[in-house]
């Protein structure tokens, strides 16, 4: 799983069936500390907002997010962070 | 399967409701891009560790041993030591 920082959201009226009711989210991806590209994540959690540290799921995972069939999403949030401890 | 070293851990109360009691450790991939991400723990290993990841769903479901839990990174090991040709690179 990787992390990020949620910045936005995004609403879509046409879109895939499987997406219906499925909270998309504009998340800056961290990696290493590093500030990466932004993504449009899925959020699992149905709580995250802008300015939330969060950690996310990938590929065919991110669909599992959700528990039921044909979700078609390739990035979810999963969780948020509380404590963050890595060695530099 | 990749080699990795554990450097740090991760504390989450607000997740996915499968992923309840299972430890979050952050690895850093010792495949030269030292990318750092998150785990989960299914070898009771600790900060320091040398460990064994697999990168898959389905296998990380065998490892957890849980149906319900959609990971993608889980530690199935803890490495003593591996061998590259014949040097040994000693965990």
């Amino acid at each position: 799983m990787y992390t990020g920082k949620v910045e936005g959201t995004v609403v879509a009226t046409v879109k895939s069936p499987g997406l219906e009711g499925i909270p998309l989210l504009v998340v800056r991806v961290i990696e290493n500390g590093k500030e990466k590209g932004r993504i449009i994540a899925a959020d699992s959690t149905r709580q995250a907002g802008t300015g939330d540290f969060v950690y996310l799921i990938g590929s065919r995972e991110a669909g599992r997010m959700f528990r039921k069939p044909l979700v078609p999403a390739d990035a979810a949030i999963v969780g948020f962070i509380d404590d963050y401890n890595e060695e530099l | 399967m990749r080699i990795a070293k554990v450097v740090g851990n991760v504390v989450s109360t607000v997740k996915d409701v499968s992923y309840e009691g299972y430890k979050l450790l952050i690895i850093e991939n010792l495949d030269g891009s030292g990318k750092r991400e998150i785990a989960f723990d299914a070898a009771d290993a600790g900060v320091g560790d040398t460990v064994l990841l697999i990168a898959d769903g389905g296998g990380s479901t065998i490892v957890l041993d849980d149906k319900e839990v959609v990971a993608d990174i889980t530690i199935c090991g803890v490495i003593d030591h591996y061998t590259i040709g014949d040097e040994t690179v000693p965990c």
